[in-house]
């Protein structure tokens, strides 16, 4: 068979492609394009259940146009293409794609560092800027967060770096304060020592950090006593909620109420003064402005 | 039953535990099984100071019980220094039965039904390190 017109030279740059050329580029291309896609399917299946389903994939596509992208310039000089000139367009793409993509690049390093760190881990329940609720995922670009109201916020992953993360389940306890308030007719040290017993019936709430029950301020028409217990992370919240309404039925069953908010008078009842004699005030005449012109401009 | 949670150690890496104030007797009481149980405690200081111990934290997950009328458990406590000692359980199988230590209250006791093995639980600690003192 003859195969001489694959050196046939092609009208293209300095003479020196060739059809045959070509044709080896096209070969080399899908040849490369094929083993990319078996490397990368093998990749996914190996790394399935040794890193997480974002990181894997991330690697898989970081190969895979890896390859593709060496072997693209390594045989450009095939079609005579020298890839030299690509430097200089390169540098001036590279700064033109700079400036347009500071961003994703600042997720990208952001969601890096977030991955190195972790501050957060998937599950947490957590509060970032005005956002709160659990971390679903933490991707390479954001992190996907479904609120207590079961929405999905999608945060880029440069504001959860930069801003404050207030980790809700980090710490395997955490403290909450009620304050509840009582008459000044009321014994303060009474109230306090049904609050503790109460308090000493709830099994979450914890013995040691102790719980503190203290009278904290002489208020307009109340006296306050703040009530701060300790609580498994888990638990916390069903005894925050739970355990006020206790506190006010235990408080009211022994006598000692919530009040409303009141305010003494004093009637003064000094027989001797007598109010001053009320005078008609004078009235001022006021000048027209009617005339104003008249009396003044003239 | 009164039942109160405690936390073991710091806020902020601290362990939950459940909590139980127990008298201490030097000849086996005899509480309401259904109630409560007895713990035969073995202590052993191995560091060169006093050490005075007002608690001593287990793994739930090495607790074994074991019947005969009574509830009983058989555990240790070796103190390593002045804040850290380790606790554990003696599980001493006698074809299935443990044998209490003190000749006078010798009893062969029935081991209780295992939901899991300990032996298969070889990723869960069954002893207690307790490194924020005792």
């Amino acid at each position: 068979m003859d195969l001489d017109f694959l050196d046939t030279n092609l009208p293209i740059f300095d003479g020196t492609v060739t059809l045959g050329s070509v044709i080896k580029f096209i070969l080399l291309l899908s040849f490369s394009t094929f083993f990319a896609k078996i490397l990368s399917l093998y990749m996914r299946r190996s790394l399935k259940d040794k890193v997480s389903k974002d990181a894997g994939e991330t690697i898989i596509k970081i190969v895979y146009y890896g390859i593709l992208t060496i072997v693209f310039f390594s045989n450009l000089r095939l079609i005579g293409i020298n890839p030299s000139g690509f430097l200089l367009a390169g540098g001036v793409a590279g700064i033109v794609l700079g400036f347009a993509s500071q961003n994703i690049v600042g997720n990208l390093v952001s969601g890096f560092f977030l991955m190195v760190e972790r501050p957060v881990k998937i599950g947490d329940q957590v509060q970032i800027s005005d956002v709160a609720g659990y971390v679903i995922d933490i991707r390479i670009i954001s992190t996907l967060i479904r609120t207590y109201d079961g929405l999905l916020v999608r945060i880029p992953n440069q504001q959860v770096f930069t801003t404050n993360i207030t980790n809700i389940v980090e710490h395997p306890v955490r403290r909450f304060e009620h304050t509840i308030r009582i008459r000044y007719s009321d014994d303060a040290n009474a109230a306090i020592w049904l609050i503790k017993d109460l308090i000493d019936k709830e099994p979450f709430a914890l013995l040691n950090p102790s719980p503190s029950v203290f009278v904290s301020d002489l208020g307009d028409s109340s006296v306050n006593i703040t009530v701060r217990i300790w609580a498994p992370v888990n638990e916390w919240f069903g005894i925050k909620t739970r355990i006020l309404w206790d506190i006010k039925q235990t408080l009211e069953e022994n006598g000692i109420e919530i009040p409303l908010p009141q305010r003494v008078v004093h009637i003064q009842t000094d027989s001797k003064k007598v109010p001053d004699k009320l005078e008609p005030v004078p009235e001022k005449e006021i000048e027209s402005v009617l005339n104003y012109e008249e009396r003044v401009l003239a | 039953m009164k039942q109160k949670f405690t936390l073991y150690g710091e806020v902020s890496n601290g362990v939950i535990c459940k909590h139980w104030k127990s008298q201490i007797y030097s000849i086996s009481p005899s509480p309401n099984p259904l109630q409560e149980g007895i713990i035969e405690l073995t202590l052993r200081n191995t560091s060169s100071d006093w050490a005075s111990i007002s608690k001593v934290v287990f793994s739930a997950y090495g607790m074994k019980l074991y019947y005969a009328g009574d509830v009983f458990m058989r555990a240790r406590m070796d103190i390593l220094n002045r804040n850290t000692a380790e606790t554990g359980f003696d599980l001493q199988h006698l074809s299935g039965e443990l044998k209490s230590s003190s000749l006078k209250d010798f009893k062969s006791r029935k081991e209780a039904f295992g939901v899991y093995s300990l032996q298969k639980l070889g990723f869960v600690p069954l002893k207690f390190y307790m490194g924020w003192g005792f």
